[in-house]
């Protein structure tokens, strides 16, 4: 009976489909269905929600990445992971342990900068609350383009980056008198430059990316 | 009329096709397929001119869901449950206007499923015979409708994209040239992708133009993005007039009313059949009011009267185009305006019951009122004249851009999108050469992915109504995506898994998976070479702040010296250290492969803190390299990388070595500051984290046992090196010797910093003792630092000034002329830990005399292979310079022992070996048997 009621469910019959076709009642069904899910037990594919409940979301991926998106004109999204060998550097030189180092975001404008890591037209920090590993960075001016750094807050008044993300530009609002692009446009149309010169963002990931050969 | 109108419906809904049969989300396409794409369909049927084509964007999942067998069972029950139900209410129902509305019902229903049966149940079908007759121009979307400004990488949208498009030409057998892109999100770089894959124009919100840079002269007229999609903007008032639901048409109180459905109106016992099995109230379909207004009393639904409205709709609609396009002004030189109104496809019939009317009677009333026309035909009149504008992020969502997809309630969701792209990605490069059974795998985990990065997801949980769906798929396709990515790890994939996990939604089987990996990463698999280290050869990691041609001290010179020398040996050689600009990242120098890392503040005023960056970069490509390459050491070079050292052991658990060339100690005679003090304590825990340490002289060894009580166990001294090629000169000849005296006077030279602790005042006041017997003995010292004016004006107080020379900075080429054509090289230095410039004397050739301290006094052995003066003492300097200078044998003879331990003892090939004997003390290298 139970290979029966197996088959029919692979064929994606509900149980009171299955009661119906097998001419018994969906109560039986499901015991037998349960039996056999007991028995199965150690089932490979967890997850599923039909494999039963579904599994909790991983809580971190020990990476090191600091990722923005952005909301709106003012606003951008900024998520990160700093993995826990970088914490340890990090305690390692300030010879602090990390849940007692102040946590920052500093936030450069780096509009038509070639971004050296320091200077941009300016900049402004967050202070962040122990465990936060999210923040939506207000107040920001569109059409600009932005890097947002993580980092420590030394005791000796200076700012150590340890994570920071890839450029971002906030969306343009204005509806006139846009002319940030006018040339970069018209350098690109005519081939004069060979990569635009304006930021795209998205690049193709490579996972050697660091690797030469 | 200056302009012209087109009308694009974009029909969309997430995968909800369950395995099992009756999953309450799978209604949400029964009702579509009912109240929208069927009425849609007798549209077409009806119309007999195709000179009012309209566009349909249809999604990958509608495609796929509607093609799915399974559909057409789970429909037909669906319709013959409804029909039991109309069939009930007809005896249920009292009053003539229901009974009246039931009979609507029951022929509507009837026709329904009739079309449905016409077209065997496949109304793809149906939309294809449309098209081939010219009344209608199908596209497509990405293949999980994801929020593309959202993905992280190119190749995440590549496949949204490319999936899309394959599985449109699947099931309509040609490619479309046009593209919906998801919630009309657009950002830069999308177009680029879109480009690629054969797309040539898309849809944006009307804000997009708006913010275009430059600024369009109009908004209403289609753009260029910059990598050649033509953009098509919605117009918004003329659109506002159907989606709005305040003042849009769908709001008419002679229209039906969509939430009072007998579903949840009528007694448990006599609905609970036509619900869901479960016992929860769900719409049934059957609603039997209109809108009436702002209260509660409902009037019946009169069909007869909503339709008459639908008329006056169209003709008003029809006006308000005409209005819009008169609004224009004339525009001789550029491209016409275009009014386009672009709607969710589901708004027509399921949202807006009379919609699907309502378009038909727009068509024939537009027939020749308006000049119609299809993006695509725009395209081909007028392409020449559309202009090229940088078109930044944007959306058609509320406030147009992308908070409806991203806020407190849905962005978490990124974290785990964003990490699963990457896992993909990173799979696909780290096996190229994929199994088919891989192949299949990667193939459901893409699946996975796009089915968990559906826009759709993020919306519902904005909504905040239903999110508890919502979450459960992203947590069921991240779970299963894990589980799938561990099989493949650990290389535990079987067919019945994979059968397992695609049935659950047997989604794109249509499509084949690109090749996602990035050109570098398919060249650094190309360049995979077998492990040759089978023997005694070790893999090192090298790490140092300075390396050529970054030189600040001796450091640079010996990383370079002894990882040539290993690498000769036949060890690989990774040196990782700081970039210096105008150098290359990487490079392989005689076989060393050296990258260069830039910390992330790479001028920070505060050195400390400028080492710290350096060290985080450092670790960051070590954790790079160390995917690919298998260490077995790293070699640290003292305390500025020993945070990287430490951390890179730590997380790798391999056998530090680390080489202390000097302390901060030594260098100030003690610690005296809080910097110095916290860079002693940097130099110990290296020490003490290090397996063994390597230091080149007795000196240094004895330095480390006394200040930091490192055991004597622990420390091996391996002398530096020389290597002979780079002392040799050019210049044979002594012309130079002519600007300071006569060429058979006897030249003394040295090189150094002119700094306290190298002893030149000695050196001085030794030239004042031999000055007025041996006038002919000169010295010549080059080199900078800041005693070097106190120097020169002491020996011009002491009338030195034909005596001794301080000539400042000089080249390698000419260090190497003066020392060997001089008659004598010499070191004072009261401090030297180890003095590798008198291996360069011995090395050039010359006669060498140094004062008996730190490593000089290692290094010279008196009488064999120098001559040794006590430190300090111009008396003793004075007398072994006049034994050299009186006994032109025993300088023969000091050369020619020097030179045989420059090229035994000093040699780098010597050290190297040495230097890698005790890196391997300590690396666990499998010990082969060999003979299998």
């Amino acid at each position: 009976m139970i290979d029966e009621i197996v088959l029919l469910k692979d064929k994606g019959y509900s149980v009171k489909q299955i009661a119906f076709e097998m001419n018994t009642s969906i109560g039986k069904v499901q015991y037998r269905l349960k039996k056999y899910r007991q028995l199965q037990g150690g089932d490979a594919v967890k997850g599923g929600e039909e494999f039963g409940q579904a599994p909790e979301i991983p809580v971190l991926y020990n990476n090191d990445q600091l990722t923005v998106l952005p909301q709106s004109p003012q606003c951008v999204y900024a998520f990160w992971e700093i993995h826990t060998n970088t914490q340890n550097l990090v305690t390692h030189h300030l010879t602090t342990e990390w849940c007692n180092l102040m946590k920052q975001l500093k936030i450069y404008d780096v509009s038509d900068l070639i971004f050296d890591g320091h200077h941009a037209h300016q900049n402004f920090v967050i202070s962040l609350p122990e465990m936060t590993n999210n923040w939506f960075v207000r107040d920001l001016e569109p059409n600009r383009t932005y890097v947002i750094d993580f980092g420590i807050q030394t005791c000796d008044g200076n700012f150590l980056t340890v994570l920071r993300s890839l450029p971002i530009e906030t969306p343009r609002e204005k509806v006139e008198g846009n002319s940030r692009h006018h040339t970069s446009v018209l350098n690109w149309q005519s081939g004069s430059q060979k990569n635009s010169e304006w930021y795209e963002h998205f690049s193709t990931y490579s996972y050697y990316q660091s690797l030469k050969s | 009329m200056k302009g012209y109108f087109a009308f694009v419906l974009h029909a969309h809904l997430p995968y909800v096709l369950h395995k099992e049969s009756g999953a309450l989300e799978e209604r949400w396409l029964f009702e579509a397929i009912t109240e929208s794409y069927i009425p849609l369909i007798w549209g077409l049927e009806e119309r007999a001119s195709n000179h009012t084509q309209y566009t349909l964007s249809l999604s990958p999942p509608l495609l796929e869901m509607l093609a799915d067998e399974r559909l057409i069972d789970r429909y037909l029950q669906y319709i013959d449950n409804t029909f039991d139900l109309i069939e009930k209410e007809s005896s249920y129902v009292s009053s003539h206007e229901e009974s009246e509305v039931v009979s609507f019902y029951k022929k509507r229903y009837q026709r329904i499923k009739q079309t449905f049966l016409e077209w065997n149940g496949n109304l793809i079908a149906a939309f294809r015979f449309y098209v081939e007759k010219n009344k209608l121009e199908c596209l497509t979307s990405s293949a999980t409708h994801a929020f593309l400004p959202y993905l992280l990488t190119e190749q995440g949208i590549r496949l949204q994209i490319q999936f899309g498009i394959q599985c449109f030409e699947h099931h309509f057998g040609f490619k479309p040239d046009g593209f919906w892109l998801p919630e009309c999100a657009f950002t830069p770089g999308i177009d680029k992708v879109l480009y690629e894959e054969g797309v040539r124009y898309t849809f944006v919100d009307e804000g997009t133009i708006r913010g275009l840079d430059p600024t369009p002269k109009n908004c209403h007229v289609p753009t260029f993005s910059p990598h050649g999609i033509v953009l098509f903007p919605r117009h918004n008032e003329v659109s506002r007039k159907v989606w709005d639901a305040q003042t849009g048409y769908p709001g008419d109180p002679n229209y039906r009313e969509f939430y009072r459905d007998i579903g949840y109106t009528r007694e448990f016992e006599y609905i609970k059949d036509h619900i869901h099995p479960e016992g929860i109230r769900v719409d049934t379909g059957l609603k039997y009011h209109k809108i009436t207004g702002e209260t509660e009393e409902k009037e019946s639904y009169v069909r007869k009267v909503a339709l008459d409205r639908v008329v006056e709709h169209s003709n008003d609609f029809v006006h308000s185009i005409t209005g819009s396009l008169n609004e224009n002004r004339d525009n001789d030189d550029g491209a016409p305006p275009l009014t386009l109104a672009s709607f969710d496809a589901e708004l027509f019939g399921h949202w807006w019951y009379e919609g699907p009317e309502w378009i038909s009677a727009l068509l024939e009333r537009g027939k020749n009122q308006l000049s119609w026309i299809t993006p695509k035909e725009y395209i081909k009149r007028h392409y020449q004249l559309i202009e090229t504008h940088h078109a930044s992020f944007s959306s058609w969502g509320r406030n147009g851009f992308g908070e409806v997809w991203l806020n407190d309630n849905n962005a978490w969701i990124y974290r785990h999108l964003h990490e699963m792209e990457r896992q993909l990605i990173k799979l696909c490069a780290v096996d190229q050469q994929q199994a088919h059974l891989t192949k299949q795998a990667i193939k459901l985990l893409a699946n996975e992915w796009m089915l968990a990065a559906s826009s759709d997801w993020a919306f519902i949980m904005d909504q905040q109504s239903s999110s508890e769906y919502a979450i459960r798929r992203i947590k069921d396709h991240l779970g299963v995506f894990n589980t799938l990515k561990t099989a493949i790890e650990n290389n535990s994939i079987t067919p019945h898994l994979l059968q397992k996990i695609g049935s659950r939604y047997p989604f794109l089987e249509c499509c084949e998976m690109p090749n996602i990996t990035s050109e570098h990463d398919q060249y650094i698999a190309s360049q995979q070479v077998p492990p040759t280290n089978d023997g005694d050869e070790t893999t090192i990691l090298m790490l140092s702040w300075e390396f050529p041609p970054n030189v600040v001290g001796g450091l640079a010179r010996h990383v370079y010296d002894l990882s040539r020398a290993m690498a000769k040996e036949g060890h690989s050689v990774y040196v990782i250290t700081s970039a210096v600009d105008g150098s290359p990242d990487f490079e392989v120098i005689e076989g060393v492969h050296v990258y260069r890392v830039r910390g992330k503040q790479p001028y920070h005023e505060d050195f400390y803190h400028w080492s710290g960056s350096l060290n985080l970069a450092i670790s960051e490509l070590a954790l790079k390299l160390a995917e690919k390459v298998k260490f077995d050491c790293i070699h640290a070079h003292d305390w500025i990388v020993s945070v990287s050292a430490k951390g890179l052991q730590q997380r790798f658990n391999l056998p530090l070595i680390a080489t202390i060339h000097a302390t901060e100690h030594g260098r100030n005679n003690g610690i005296h500051t809080d910097l110095q003090g916290v860079i002693h304590h940097k130099e110990w825990e290296l020490m003490y984290e290090a397996k063994h340490i390597i230091v080149c002289s007795t000196f240094m060894k004895h330095e480390l046992k006394a200040i930091f009580q490192v055991p004597e166990e622990k420390i091996a001294v391996i002398p530096n090196g020389v290597d002979p090629l780079l002392c040799r000169t050019a210049t044979t000849t002594g012309s130079w010797k002519h600007k300071f005296g006569n060429e058979q006077d006897f030249y003394i030279f040295s090189l150094g910093r002119i700094v306290p602790e190298k002893g030149y005042a000695v050196m001085i006041d030794t030239a004042s003792l031999l000055k007025d017997l041996h006038p002919s003995i000169k010295f010549i010292i080059a080199g900078r630092g800041p005693m070097l004016d106190t120097y020169r004006s002491s020996v011009k107080e002491r009338n030195l000034e034909n005596n001794v020379f301080f000539i400042g900075y000089v080249s390698d080429e000419e260090r190497n002329m003066y020392m060997s054509n001089c008659d004598a090289v010499l070191f004072p230095s009261l401090y030297e830990p180890f003095g590798i410039v008198a291996l360069e004397g011995m090395a050039a050739r010359t006669p060498v005399i140094a004062s008996d301290t730190g490593g000089l006094d290692d290094i010279i052995d008196h009488n064999q292979n120098g001559l040794k003066v006590y430190a300090g003492n111009p008396e003793s300097m004075r007398d072994q310079i006049l034994v050299l200078y009186e006994n032109g044998n025993l300088s023969k003879h000091l050369v020619e022992n020097a030179w045989s331990e420059v090229t035994s003892r000093y040699s780098w090939d010597h050290i190297a070996v040495k230097t890698a004997n005790v890196v391997k003390q300590f690396t666990r290298k499998p010990i082969l048997t060999g003979g299998e």
